[in-house]
């Protein structure tokens, strides 16, 4: 009897485990139906660099309004990256904002507009750059998306960026050819 | 065997020679370049190397840009593209360049400074440098690595890469398109690197994964391809015209296949010994110089035809005595023409002096052939053809007719108002940048890439000097300072100093570097990143010698002579140019467009002195200063010709000016000839230079359809000239006082 109940126990908590993960599949659209249009996200990022204990922490704020991108880091250092369709700019420690040279521009550009079409779910407008790995895999409930550069100098520099998330990007992490990673979680937006 | 029979076995020799070296050598070295055509600058050598220099950087290179479809697919074009263009053996790739570039910037990083990074850390800045440095290791996605933490903390290379790069240059792929951009490795002005290139291009667009696509093209070599498919197009009707005309003409003349043989085999011969001589002399040939030598086709069947037509005019006499009716006025007249071509190896344009050869050789070798092999081969006399007959009775009786003082005077007064109109409406042209339109689609295609890279490459530079290397890199810093100063940095594209600064401002950058931002500030970056290599940067510059120059920042720099240079190329114009002593702003387009005026002015001097000699030989081959008539038509039709292009809207060019040389050199035979016979006895002579002038007019005349204006003013100029001397030719009966028409009248 009591083989039996320990048996309708399991039983029960595999329902349960069974009945949430359906919930959690339902819960969980495409990453394609992400809703697109305003961001405004706050990020913590660890950076792992080979042969080095421990990894550099950083904390900042992501907003995206149409062409407009802020890539605002908080910690370690207060620095605002603004990005537009007339350049690139840059403040410190809220002081007022200068040009970025030509060169660290276009990366940093390219970064944030990637960073943001991630975020926005906008994998059309990526797909110029990576290979997009559609549909999604779901893992552990979250879709995942993985990116990988098309451009092989890119690749190097970049390396394969796995993009999670649910209704909206929870995780970005960043393997990168020579094991140095980088993992970015995102707050969960304001209702 | 006799001296003649010697004579033309020499000259079978010669042909067959030049036949088999002409064959082996012609489809390598043709030249395409239209540079070529440009006078180099003789007075300052320093100034044409750089000049040279400059245009080989910016001719070589050539970006393709692959857009429509989706990324993946222009992706898979473009490695299928880059690696046809690698697999041909004639191109290398940018990021060849890219790879160089940083190798060179990391072994001398302890050594070097961004200009704005010297004013930095002289007033102190190190640490917001080395805090710009931490904030790019915290950055995401940013490029500190590992290897980096071990062997540049502070990114210097990154941060000398990011300045030192030109503004507008793109680093990063681009979302719309696929570029590719490398180094043509070969002479891009020869045909058959451009026919290379365009069948890797053909095989790409002909395959079927490239379907849907579009291929963008920039570069010199694909100007220089499509200039010469039009020559060779231009080439082939001129050359296709002429041989029909003369085998029409001929036919006509002497109702006989024969003589256009023999005429089209004294074509050959000709042409043949003067591309041979052209060839081994110069190595190689201008596609422009060649479209001429298709325009010599017309002048050299003139000797050919002058002896035929003695048979027409004299059936009874022997080969002997035929030959002795024109040998006089045929040498006389090659010698003319011959110097008249022989003019063009005084000006220093290579294309005009092969010109000069091909010309010379070709005239000379068809007079030659005229009266050692024609004779040979002519075989039983011809008949008269019934153009030959309405020739005669039409023109030939309009051209023998001696001129009376109404018409002279009638003629005076047409000339003067031809004259006064044409100078009124008429002017000169040197502008190089409208002698040839460029293809529309090529331009459209330009104009896309630099809208997708953003780099828009400027032929203008800067010329610096100096008596030493390092002399001359410190001018060149001097210069970048000024334009600093005058806010115009930004315009600057490439300099050599920047990569390789002066002894003296590499021991300057080191010890900022070392104690403005290292030793300070190292250690704190170091123990925020968690790095332990404190002494990374110990040593760097010692062996940063070691490092191979990046071709493509070694070729900025020059010597000519004892005199060291380097260009510093600009991509807009300034509005502020330095004013330093040992500093040139050159742009080529104005330098050559100079250049072209004073030769130009030049030519036409040369013209003048070109008559007067001619004059002077009349006057020594007849002993007579009545033998100056003679130039009299040549001196009408040299003055008339401008004024007639001009009413028909051409301006008048240094080409128009070597066109005239032509004239000059065959109104002249004209005129001998009408000289020697006069009136009636000179029926059958005049049908000879009418069919001469014939030929030459359609043949060159043909060239005014060119779309490059040199070839166009060249070929309208020595037509209209032609046809003008030619109708002028009866003055020089006007009261002549020669023995032949003496004893006719």
């Amino acid at each position: 009897m009591a083989n039996v109940i320990a048996g309708l126990r399991i039983l029960g908590a595999a329902s349960v485990l069974f009945v949430g993960l359906a919930s959690t599949a339902i819960a969980c659209p495409s990453p394609e139906m992400m809703a697109g249009g305003a961001l405004d996200r706050s990020f913590t990022q660890e950076k792992f660099i080979s042969g080095v204990a421990h990894p550099l922490h950083s904390t900042g704020q992501l907003e995206a309004e149409n062409d407009k991108i802020v890539w605002h880091m908080l910690t370690p250092f207060d620095v605002k990256t603004t990005i537009t369709s007339d350049g690139i700019t840059q403040s410190f420690d809220g002081g007022s904002a200068n040009k970025v040279a030509t060169g660290s521009s276009e990366i940093s550009t390219m970064i944030a507009r990637t960073m943001a079409s991630m975020m926005r779910g906008d994998w059309g407008s990526l797909k110029s750059i990576f290979a997009v790995s559609m549909p999604a895999k779901v893992y552990e409930g979250d879709w995942a998306v993985v990116l990988t550069p098309l451009d092989e100098r890119l690749g190097k520099l970049l390396g394969e960026i796995t993009v999670r998330g649910c209704k909206e990007v929870s995780t970005v992490d960043i393997v990168r050819p020579d094991g140095d990673r980088e993992h970015i979680q995102f707050e969960a937006a304001a209702p | 065997m006799s001296k003649a029979g010697i004579a033309t076995i020499l000259l079978l020799l010669a042909f067959v020679t030049s036949a088999a070296y002409v064959a082996t050598h012609l489809a390598d070295d043709i030249d395409t370049n239209i540079l070529s055509l440009l006078p180099g600058d003789s007075h300052d050598q320093t100034l044409s190397g750089a000049m040279e220099r400059a245009n080989d950087e910016a001719a070589n290179r050539v970006v393709f840009a692959i857009e429509g479809g989706i990324a993946a697919d222009r992706r898979k074009a473009a490695k299928r593209l880059l690696s046809d263009l690698i697999a041909s053996g004639e191109f290398k790739n940018s990021a060849d360049d890219g790879k160089a570039l940083w190798q060179w910037l990391f072994a001398n990083r302890t050594q070097m400074l961004c200009p704005d990074d010297r004013v930095r850390l002289a007033k102190g800045e190190g640490g917001a440098i080395a805090r710009e440095a931490m904030v790019q290791w915290y950055a995401p996605m940013g490029s500190g690595g590992a290897a980096l933490l071990k062997t540049d903390p502070l990114l210097l290379t990154n941060r000398l890469l990011t300045c030192l790069t030109p503004s507008g240059i793109r680093m990063m792929p681009n979302p719309d398109a696929e570029i590719i951009s490398g180094v043509i490795t070969a002479p891009v002005y020869r045909l058959d690197v451009q026919d290379k290139i365009g069948s890797v291009i053909r095989k790409w667009k002909d395959d079927p994964s490239t379907q849907g696509l579009k291929l963008e093209r920039a570069g010199a070599i694909f100007h220089a391809a499509y200039g010469a498919a039009h020559a060779r197009k231009e080439m082939s009707i001129i050359g296709g015209i002429s041989t029909l005309a003369v085998l029409l003409f001929y036919w006509t003349m002497f109702r006989s296949f024969r003589a256009p043989v023999i005429a089209m085999g004294m074509v050959a011969f000709s042409l043949t010994t003067g591309l041979a001589a052209t060839l081994l002399l110069f190595g190689s040939i201008h596609i422009i110089a060649l479209v001429f030598g298709a325009a010599l086709i017309g002048m050299v069947v003139d000797y050919t035809t002058y002896y035929l037509v003695t048979g027409l005019a004299e059936p009874e006499l022997d080969y002997r005595a035929r030959r002795a009716r024109i040998v006089k006025p045929l040498t006389l007249g090659m010698l003319t023409s011959v110097g008249a071509f022989a003019a063009l190896l005084f000006f220093p344009v290579s294309a005009f002096r092969q010109i000069a050869l091909l010309g010379s050789v070709g005239l000379a070798t068809a007079w030659a052939a005229t009266l050692l092999l024609t004779p040979r081969v002519e075989g039983r006399a011809m008949k008269i053809g019934p153009g030959a007959s309405w020739t005669r009775n039409v023109i030939g009786r309009f051209l023998g007719n001696r001129p009376d003082r109404r018409l002279a005077v009638g003629v005076f007064l047409v000339a003067i108002a031809v004259l006064v109109l044409g100078m009124w409406r008429g002017h000169t042209l040197d502008d190089v940048k409208k002698f040839q339109a460029p293809s529309r689609e090529l331009v459209a295609e330009e104009a896309q890439i630099r809208s997708l890279t953003g780099f828009s490459p400027s032929a203008a530079f800067f010329l610096v000097r100096g008596d030493t290397r390092e002399s001359a890199t410190v001018r060149e810093e001097q210069l970048l300072t000024a334009l600093r100063e005058k806010d115009e940095a930004g315009a600057v594209l490439w300099a050599a100093s920047r990569f390789d600064p002066s002894r003296t401002q590499r021991a300057a950058d080191e010890v900022l570097i070392r104690d403005g931002l290292v030793k300070p500030h190292l250690r704190e970056v170091l123990s925020t990143l968690g790095g332990k290599e404190t002494n990374v940067y110990e040593g760097v510059g010692a062996n940063s010698g070691e490092q191979a120059m990046p071709t493509f920042i070694r070729d900025f720099r020059g010597r000519t002579g004892g005199q060291f240079w380097s260009i510093v190329p600009v991509n807009q114009a300034l509005a502020d140019v330095p004013s330093l002593p040992f500093v040139q702003f050159v742009e080529p387009a104005r330098q050559y467009s100079e250049l072209f005026a004073s030769y130009r002015k030049l030519a036409s001097s040369g013209l003048v002195l070109a008559v007067v000699l001619t004059g002077l030989m009349l006057v020594l081959a007849y002993r007579s200063l009545s033998a100056l008539k003679i130039v009299f038509p040549t001196v009408a039709g040299l003055l008339l010709t401008p004024a007639v292009t001009s009413l028909v809207g051409l301006p008048f060019t240094f080409f128009s000016a070597m066109g005239l040389f032509l004239v000059a050199g065959a109104g002249v035979d004209y005129a001998i000839f009408q000289w020697e016979n006069p009136g009636r006895a000179g029926s059958w002579t005049r049908v000879g230079i009418i069919l001469a002038a014939a030929m030459t007019c359609i043949s060159v005349g043909m060239l005014g359809l060119s779309s490059v204006l040199p070839v166009k003013s060249f070929g309208l100029s020595v037509a209209i000239g032609v046809f003008l001397t030619l109708m002028l030719s009866p003055f020089v009966s006007m009261q002549s006082k020669s023995p032949a028409s003496e004893s006719e009248q």
